[in-house]
């Protein structure tokens, strides 16, 4: 199974702090521009977190001219740096704006699942899974709840 | 190479419409550090004394700290700085949101404004670049619309926007400035500045980065920060409660304003409860940019004569102010109330205030009918505090002589007025009454902005100690509370769940490279604190306008654990005079020579010399 970072809208608080460890970590300096992970607030309720889903059918693999964009052992969609020409060809092709150009290097960015977000984050809203553990800790959400209502 | 900073000033002449890049000036770091540091010294430099505050030679300035759009907790806080319309005294105001962060990704720390337009225009700001813009259609919306006209027109729903509303238009003395929605510099009337300047707005597009020492370093002491900050007990309280956990608290130490502070306990006080906002109200918690707290809590009235009223708050202070401190006991009422505050642009808290005083004024027969213009201003009255909130940010009617704050409202309206008005310097005092600890009535009377519960907060630790309404020591706590509070407004991050000045010592010399010492920062703040009572000083205040309101200092509380307390007017003298010394001040409170020249402070010295002063 693709793992990927898993986000819940309903928890996220739409503090960002993400978006800063992202950059610092990866990128050495502050900066959500750089970041592989970028929050969306819609007023007046809505945060939430947006980054690479390590799609099955990667279209931004797919669609790169210089097949720069790989699957690697972990199943992680990553970009060879040296590979990429920053044609934007894999930022038009992914649906959620997950992959952007390094606005200095010009080669594409994503995130690498380092987790180094997850870690930060203060409440807890995201987390490292696949398709697989998420549906069957949903199953025994469901399952419990169905259980508390039968006492 | 600047670390932790944007490096760059951005000076903007209105009467003339233009705009210059500067660099930072290293000095300016050394001594001051950043946001409200920065602010006061430019300001102190930059105006002359006796400058009215609503004219083109006052000066508004926006700046920003090195912790602001950092990894450091709660680092989301720009300062906005100029002589107040409020108090004629030194003013500032801090805003969290995301428009500080935003700023310095734009490549600025901060923005000295001068004149004034003579046509309404917006600043815009876009990496590195600005630019004064026009802003005839702006005028006279609200600031959710100017927020949204202004994304609309700049094509980029991301860009941050600081404004006002109507009430900055008007001249309101109380206007704040709102950002980002539902963050606004409340205090000390901000937004009118802006308003006599004819600046709507300040639009920010920053996607540049902040450069960082030691990266590894700060990520590390940035994750410890994070962990110590989410294991105060404080913050998982105010994630799930919101800052309204402190209405039930300052009821039960009587000190919750009720009534214009003719009382500290108000019989209603469960309704405007987080346990009631939890139960009734709730949507979700949201936090500020950088915030592992999230003391902010979307509100929507689903039911009622409120039905579909929507607030990100309101927080504790707005709700006692408009809340038990006009008699109303409905928090369906106050996120309506507070929706208008919002929209409209005016500081929730000086509102409550001159709201609860006209209702005051109108019951004891000082205001009449023919004042209200019929509206029945009693305590408690939903409908007419709506009206009259309405009325203030338009000036019409009651609302014109109520936009000038209690201090020249009480002036002009005479009949004893002046005794029911409750301001400091002619700040309306917040939501702490005075009477309830002598640290808040210490902290109160000497701020330098007036009476603001931003400088000072001793209370919880006052009471927690059983120490409430002794004299002694409390000069102690309140320097010590000054200074905490002042280095979060230098730094620019949040002064909730505060850590040690170690910590954020640590901090900042990772940012920074440079190396800072917990003294380093205290000095930093004293500095800062002696400058801008110096500022006042040149303006003509001294230790007489260090008082407090005569319902303060000679009416007693009515009930609970406050019942039968003021403040004795010898237990405040003593204070002051130990206030004083702690700072290095004289009797008068004016900074003495030696302690003006140990902070480095000889221009200042050299200026209030020339004044007259300080002897030469």
């Amino acid at each position: 199974m693709m793992p990927y970072l898993y986000a819940d809208p309903s928890v996220c608080t739409g503090c960002r702090i993400c978006e800063l460890v992202c950059s610092l970590y990866n990128e050495k300096v502050i900066s959500p521009n750089k970041s592989r992970i970028r929050v969306v607030r819609i007023e007046p309720s809505i945060d939430t977190p947006i980054s690479c889903r390590n799609c099955a059918k990667a279209p931004c693999a797919e669609i790169c001219p210089t097949s720069a964009i790989y699957r690697d052992e972990r199943g992680v969609i990553m970009v060879n740096e040296n590979q990429c020409i920053g044609c934007s060809a894999c930022v038009m092709a992914c649906p959620f704006g997950a992959i952007t150009i390094h606005p200095e290097k010009g080669v594409a960015i994503k995130c690498t699942l380092c987790g180094m977000c997850v870690d930060f984050c203060p409440v807890r809203c995201l987390k490292i899974i696949d398709s697989e553990k998420l549906s069957m800790e949903k199953r025994y959400k469901f399952a419990e709840q169905m259980e508390a209502k039968s006492k | 190479m600047m670390y932790g900073y944007a490096g760059h000033v951005l000076k903007v002449d209105l009467t003339k419409g233009k705009v210059i890049k500067e660099e930072l000036k290293r000095e300016l770091i050394q001594k001051f550090l950043g946001g409200r540091g920065f602010g006061a010294k430019t300001l102190f430099d930059e105006l002359a004394p006796g400058v009215d505050p609503l004219s083109p030679q006052n000066i508004i300035i926006f700046a920003v700290g090195p912790f602001t759009g950092t990894l450091v907790p709660k680092g989301c806080k720009y300062s906005v700085i100029s002589k107040s319309p409020m108090t004629n005294c030194y003013g500032d105001s801090e805003g969290g949101g995301f428009f500080g962060p935003e700023l310095k990704y734009a490549g600025f720390d901060m923005i000295v404004i001068y004149g004034a337009s003579e046509k309404p225009v917006y600043l815009w700001i876009n990496d590195g670049r600005a630019e004064i813009r026009d802003a005839s259609n702006l005028w006279g919306k609200s600031t959710f619309e100017t927020t949204e006209l202004i994304q609309e027109e700049l094509g980029d729903k991301s860009i941050k926007v600081a404004c006002i509303g109507p009430a900055g238009e008007n001249l309101v003395r109380y206007a704040c400035i709102c950002n980002d929605l539902y963050r606004q510099a409340g205090r000390t009337g901000m937004g009118a500045v802006m308003g006599s300047k004819k600046l709507k707005a300040v639009a920010v597009r920053g996607t540049g980065e902040i450069k960082i020492a030691k990266p590894d370093e700060f990520l590390e002491l940035a994750k410890e920060a994070l962990k110590k900050t989410l294991e105060i007990p404080a913050t998982k309280m105010l994630r799930e409660q919101g800052t309204l956990l402190q209405i039930m608290a300052s009821n039960e130490w009587g000190v919750l304003p009720t009534r214009n502070f003719q009382d500290g306990v108000f019989e209603l006080a469960e309704r405007l409860s987080a346990q009631y906002a939890i139960e009734h109200l709730f949507v979700k918690a949201r936090a500020c940019f950088g915030c592992p707290v999230a003391c902010g809590h979307v509100r929507y009235v689903k039911s009622g004569k409120y039905k579909g009223a929507l607030n990100e708050g309101p927080e504790y202070e707005l709700t006692a102010m408009l809340g038990s401190n006009c008699g109303i006991g409905s928090l369906e009422c106050v996120i309506k109330a507070a929706q208008l505050c919002d929209e409209l642009g005016l500081d929730g808290i000086s509102t409550g205030n001159v709201i609860g005083f006209a209702m005051e004024c109108y019951e004891r027969g000082i205001l009449t009918d023919k004042d209200t213009g019929g509206l029945k201003l009693n305590f408690g009255n939903e409908e007419a505090l709506l009206e009259v909130i309405r009325k203030i940010a338009s000036r019409e009617g009651i609302g014109d002589l109520l936009a000038e704050g209690v201090k020249r409202a009480a002036e002009k309206l005479g009949k004893g007025a002046e005794d029911i008005a409750v301001h400091v310097k002619g700040l309306e005092l917040p939501a702490y009454d005075a009477r309830g600890s002598m640290g808040t009535a210490l902290g109160f009377a000497i701020a330098d902005i007036g009476g603001s519960h931003c400088r000072s907060w001793t209370m919880g630790p006052e009471i927690s100690k059983g120490i409430r309404f002794e004299v002694a020591g409390k000069a102690e706590m309140v320097r010590d509370s000054i200074r905490a509070r002042t280095l979060p407004d230098i730094l620019g991050f949040c002064r909730f769940c505060l850590l040690d000045f170690d910590t954020y010592a640590k901090l900042l010399t990772a940012i920074t490279g440079i190396e800072y010492k917990a003294s380093d920062l205290i000095e930093v703040t004293d500095r800062v604190y002696t400058l801008t009572r110096a500022f006042n000083v040149r303006e003509g205040i001294t230790r007489q306008q260090d008082t407090l309101p005569k319902r303060v200092l000679t009416e007693p509380l009515k009930q609970g654990p406050t019942k039968g307390v003021y403040v004795k007017r010898e237990d405040l003298d003593k204070m002051i005079s130990e206030f004083y010394k702690l700072y290095g001040w004289d009797e008068n409170g004016i900074p003495r020579e030696e302690t003006l020249r140990k902070l480095g402070l000889e221009d200042v010295l050299e200026s209030l010399r020339n004044i007259g002063k300080i002897s030469s």
